[in-house]
């Protein structure tokens, strides 16, 4: 779920209380969850309908700007190829909206094309197309940017 | 190969590294990539792009463990009246709508539930030692716990039913290094959910109980789970999937 939030508001902090906001609306509607529909699809899907509800009263208050209260996902420098990793992220949260969120359900949330397509509510084929698309600006970008990333197994 | 692959699209290619072609397509596809080096290459950027995010976003997800400031800072608009809704949500949710419907009959106790029931009674009633790292040092937790349980760990966040982390604490088992976490309610109440590796892959809950605490228990691909505490049941099936919900599965076909 943490993933899926970073995924969405490209912020930590902000993803930290989507994900909070998610669980409190998963508790009040759980009752109305309906048979045969798993369960991860159906947080996802509340995750995203959350984070378009708050983006939108945000655009409409124009109180704060976003750009500014950004806190963009970075992994620390303990970890073992933390600079190409964090070149990555930065690449994918540039990425258009809509084929970030495709791609990493497919690719990190391991969510198959169908899965992904009723959590988002497109055909399967426009799941496939954003992917496609994301995969080829970021081997683009890959391409540009050697040295290539080593092998992280 | 001499099937001569015809008529690959983008399509399948795309499909191919997310493995999601019927195998028949995925023969054709690897025949024509093993006679397109150019295709071949890009096939294999795409799935060591797909490799390090998903080592990226574990890395995120390992690393930045939910933040730590005390619940009323951080949600200030969340009214009392809430709390209400979620105990309605608790007991409506205790008999209703299930799709996983936890098998209340009494089981023989497993191996995992025996030392979750051990490890539980030995410490709640510590005053001084109840956990080895406490909640203010949450990060280092999750760090801790990554390294030793060989496993991405984000400490599960239990605010939204009123429990408040105390922290948690590395134990042996008979297998693989065990973990502990421990949280609170309002009036002191303590509950811990023990986690190692070695499971079923049994998804749906079951109870257990002692004369004096329950236990329901669970798995996924990888890691077998038992939360336990003296609450009423209905109350601590509701915080087991709140804590399935949020256990990433480590096992899961990415």
């Amino acid at each position: 779920m943490k993933r899926y939030a970073i995924t969405l508001t490209r912020d930590v902090h902000t993803a930290d209380d989507l994900v909070q906001d998610c669980m409190e609306r998963a508790l009040r509607k759980w009752t109305l969850r309906r048979a045969g529909v798993p369960l991860r699809a159906w947080l996802f899907t509340m995750m995203r309908n959350l984070h378009v509800d708050g983006w939108r009263q945000a655009k409409r208050r124009q109180t704060e700007s976003l750009e500014t209260m950004t806190s963009p996902p970075a992994i620390p420098p303990t970890q073992e190829n933390h600079v190409e990793l964090n070149r990555l992220l930065a690449r994918v949260m540039s990425l258009p909206d809509d084929q970030r969120v495709a791609l990493i359900l497919v690719s990190v949330e391991g969510f198959t094309y169908r899965e992904a397509a009723q959590t988002l509510g497109v055909p399967e084929g426009t799941i496939l197309s954003r992917v496609s698309r994301a995969r080829a600006a970021l081997r683009g970008a890959t391409a540009e940017t050697a040295p290539r990333l080593r092998s992280v197994t | 190969m001499t099937s001569a692959p015809k008529d690959i699209r983008e399509e399948d290619l795309v499909a191919y590294v997310d493995d999601a072609l019927p195998p028949d397509r995925r023969k054709q596809v690897e025949a024509y990539l093993n006679d397109t080096p150019e295709a071949a290459r890009r096939v294999e950027a795409d799935m060591a792009i797909a490799r390090d995010l998903r080592h990226a976003f574990a890395g995120l997800v390992a690393d930045h463990p939910m933040a730590t400031l005390p619940v009323a800072e951080r949600r200030r608009h969340m009214p009392l009246a809430w709390v209400a809704s979620v105990a309605m949500a608790l007991m409506i949710g205790g008999t209703a709508g299930w799709v996983l419907r936890p098998d209340t009959a009494p089981q023989p106790m497993s191996g995992l539930v025996a030392e979750a029931f051990a490890a539980h009674r030995t410490f709640v009633v510590e005053v001084a030692h109840p956990v080895e790292v406490g909640a203010e040092n949450k990060g280092h937790l999750a760090t801790w716990l990554t390294n030793r349980l060989d496993r991405p760990f984000a400490i599960p966040d239990l605010r939204v039913v009123g429990l408040s982390l105390v922290g948690g604490r590395l134990l042996p088992s008979p297998t693989e290094p065990a973990a502990q976490l421990m949280y609170e309610d309002g009036n002191g109440q303590r509950l811990t959910l023990y986690l190692r590796r070695g499971s079923e892959g049994d998804p749906s809950f079951r109870f257990a109980e002692t004369a004096t605490e329950q236990a329901f228990y669970w798995s996924d691909t990888e890691f077998a789970y038992a939360l336990t505490g003296a609450l009423p049941r209905a109350r601590l099936l509701e915080i087991a999937h709140l804590l399935q919900a949020q256990f990433e599965d480590p096992g899961a076909p990415t």
